[in-house]
Order: C-alpha cells, then sequence, then structure tokens
C-alpha cells in the first residue's frame, strides 16, 4: 500500500514534467529557424502561464523547475576548466563581493531617505537586488520576521525585474559587443534570480552560460551572510522586548547555504581530476542543457504578469536605480578587468 | 523558480511518519523531506555516476 502511494506521489509530477519535455522540444525544433531555443522555452511557458494559465494538475510537474535547474547546473559542474576558473576567480570574487555590497547599500540607503519604505520592506529588496532573488527575499524574511505583505511586493519586484532584465541583458551583451566571458560575469554579478541569469548566459553563448552561473553562484553563496547580518541587525533593534537569533550563526549560515553547490564542486573536482572521458564530458553536458530547457520552461510559468501587477512604483524605483548603478558599475569592472 | 538555498521540498508530505511505511515509502519521505539543494546535488552526482557505470560496463 505504501508502495503504490510513494509512487502515486511520484506520478503526481508527470502531467507537468510532460508539458515542460513538450515545450523544451519545440523550443529545440525551433532552433533552426534562427530563434534561441533557451528564450523560446522561457517565452514559451510564460505565454502559456499569462494565457491559458496552469493546470492544477501540471502544478506539482512544473513545481520541479527549481530542482531541474539546480541539478543542471550541478552538472555544469562537469564542464567546467577549473584552471581558467582560478585564474579569473579572484577578480570575479572580488567584482561579486562588490556588487553585493554596492546593491546592499544602495537600496538600504535610498529606501530609508528617498522613498520612505519600511524598514523590513527596504532590506528584503536589498537581499533580493544583492544576491538572488525571491529565494534571498524569502531567506532574509525568515531572519527578520518580515510581514507576508512585504515578502510578496519585494518577491513581485524581483520577479518583474527578472523579466525584464533576461531580455534586456542579452540584446546590451550583443549591442555592446561583449566577449563571452565579460557578458557571462556582468550578468552573474548585476541580474537578480539565477534561473533568468543562467538563461540570459546562454542566449548569448555556451561559454557565456556557464561564466554567468559560476559568477551568481558566488554571489548565492554569500546568501548565509547576509541573512545573518540581517538577523543580528533586526535582533539588535528588537532587544528592547527581548528578541534574539533564534538560530546561532554557524547554524545559520549552513541551513541558508544553497546545498547543490556541494554537488556543483564535487562534480566539478570529479571531472577535472582527469577520471571522465571526453565521450562521457559531452553526454553530460547534453542531459544539462535538457534539464536547463525543462527549468526554463518552468521559469517562463513563474512569469506572472498578473502577480508584477501587485508591486508598487516604490520598490520598482528602488530596485530599477540599484539595477542601473550596479549594472554600469559592473559592465564597466568587467570590460576592465576580464 | 531557483533559488532554492532554502528550505525542503514542497510537496509530497502526506503519508510521512506512517509506521506501516515499507522501505520504498520511507526512502521516499526521506527524499521529499530533503532540502532541495541536497537532491539537486544526489541526481547530479547519480547522473554522473551512471555515466561512468556506463561506460565502465
Amino acid at each position: 500500500v505504501t508502495g503504490s502511494r510513494s509512487l502515486a506521489r511520484a506520478a503526481r509530477h508527470l502531467p507537468g514534467l510532460g508539458i515542460l519535455a513538450a515545450f523544451a522540444v519545440a523550443a529545440r525544433l525551433a532552433a533552426p529557424a534562427g530563434l534561441d531555443p533557451l528564450v523560446v522555452a522561457v517565452a514559451a511557458g510564460a505565454f502559456a502561464a499569462n494565457t491559458v494559465g496552469t493546470p492544477r494538475w501540471a502544478e506539482p510537474g512544473i513545481g520541479l523547475g527549481g530542482l531541474l535547474l539546480e541539478t543542471g547546473i550541478v552538472l555544469l559542474g562537469a564542464r567546467l576548466a577549473l584552471e581558467e576558473l582560478i585564474a579569473a576567480g579572484p577578480v570575479v570574487v572580488a567584482l561579486v563581493v562588490a556588487a553585493v555590497l554596492t546593491a546592499l547599500l544602495l537600496v538600504e540607503l535610498a529606501g530609508r531617505w528617498a522613498v520612505g519604505a519600511s524598514e523590513p520592506a527596504t532590506s528584503l529588496l536589498a537581499a533580493g537586488a544583492g544576491i538572488c532573488g525571491v529565494s534571498a527575499v524569502v531567506a532574509v524574511a525568515g531572519a527578520i520576521d518580515a510581514d507576508a505583505e512585504d515578502v510578496a511586493y519585494a518577491a513581485a519586484t524581483i520577479l518583474l525585474f527578472d523579466a525584464v532584465t533576461l531580455v534586456a541583458f542579452p540584446t546590451l551583451g550583443d549591442l555592446l559587443a561583449l566577449s563571452s566571458r565579460q557578458f557571462g560575469v556582468w550578468a552573474g554579478l548585476a541580474m537578480f534570480s539565477t534561473g533568468p541569469v543562467a538563461a540570459a548566459g546562454f542566449a548569448h553563448s555556451t561559454a557565456a552560460g556557464e561564466w554567468a552561473t559560476v559568477t551568481k553562484l558566488a554571489r548565492n553563496s554569500l546568501i548565509g551572510l547576509v541573512a545573518v547580518g540581517y538577523s543580528f541587525r533586526y535582533a539588535h533593534a528588537a532587544a528592547d522586548d527581548g528578541a534574539g537569533t533564534r538560530m546561532g550563526t554557524v547554524a545559520m549560515l549552513w541551513s541558508q547555504f544553497p546545498k547543490f553547490l556541494v554537488g556543483f564542486v564535487a562534480v566539478a573536482a570529479v571531472a577535472n581530476a582527469g577520471v571522465l572521458s571526453g565521450e562521457t564530458l559531452s553526454s553530460l553536458a547534453t542531459v544539462s542543457d535538457w534539464l536547463f530547457a525543462l527549468a526554463f520552461v518552468a521559469l517562463g510559468f513563474d512569469i506572472r504578469l498578473d502577480r508584477m501587477r501587485t508591486t508598487g512604483m516604490a520598490p520598482v524605483a528602488l530596485v530599477a536605480v540599484s539595477l542601473a548603478v550596479v549594472g554600469t558599475l559592473s559592465l564597466v569592472a568587467v570590460v576592465v578587468a576580464l | 523558480m531557483h533559488d532554492g538555498a532554502t528550505g525542503a521540498n514542497a510537496g509530497g508530505d502526506e503519508g510521512r511518519g506512517d509506521p506501516a511505511a515499507g522501505g520504498a515509502g520511507r526512502l521516499a519521505d526521506w527524499w521529499t523531506g530533503l532540502d532541495r539543494g541536497w537532491q539537486a546535488a544526489a541526481l547530479g552526482f547519480l547522473v554522473v555516476l551512471g555515466h561512468v557505470l556506463v561506460r565502465v560496463a
């Protein structure tokens, strides 16, 4: 009985996965027409979600988009040239730290002084713009006990900018004639959520997709530090009523750490140890590409115009300022340093 | 959408803790309760392992 219940539980995901697969195949078939399959995948998902909507029976499978994306990233580790990464590593890490700090400070200061937004709402937007989109909003919301309404506003704002940057960045990258490495690192530094960053990178070129993902992963790995920082900041502010951090610092750092990075590093280490043949690496790259294609269709299903309309002008203005400043500074930095 | 830095995988909570659960049920419960990041790490590594085993065989 339990076995059949487990099977039934797994089977609930199949219809949605079937939709993702059908759209991903269709996107691949569109490639010869000169369209980028990944952009078509995202657009097809977004079109379906905003016209016919997501059928209830397809939601569990489409909800696996995040898992598919992260598994694709883990496999991306197999095609990383560690030597090249180590050579560029210190510069990229320095750029990541600078970009995150700039975005956090900018949104925090502008939110308080220029827009007059509430402190928690501003902090959620700062985390979303500075680190990794909606999950950073959720992580920091947990650390500072934010209102559900503030979380919804911040998440909707980040999703809005994910959709805009997904189209704007590859276009700008082409116009500015950036190299794959420059464009990938720029997208990884300035855009918000991981899915759109990877999609924009791969829309430019495979190498740009790899650089974009790696740069974004470096940014994501800072999420724990930022959540802990906010936790201390707000616990200190609430000290009068005896509130404190509910979790130890190390435990919180670990709880917020993106665990799929462990798999990504492990696969990169195995691949760079030379134990995988060229055929195996090529086959793993194909699996990774398909996982990305499925994930990008699911990403499209997440782009819901009705949800974006719920965001206000103040959060949009704040994040737009952060994107413009961090985008411009990081563009100058990658052109100069890479 | 990503970013999966946090939280266990949503969905699939039903049936958890069933004392009559068999091996498959317990495995399914364990898997659905696992952080999504660990699930991705495990799946990715299993795909690599599978490829290696197929090549060796």
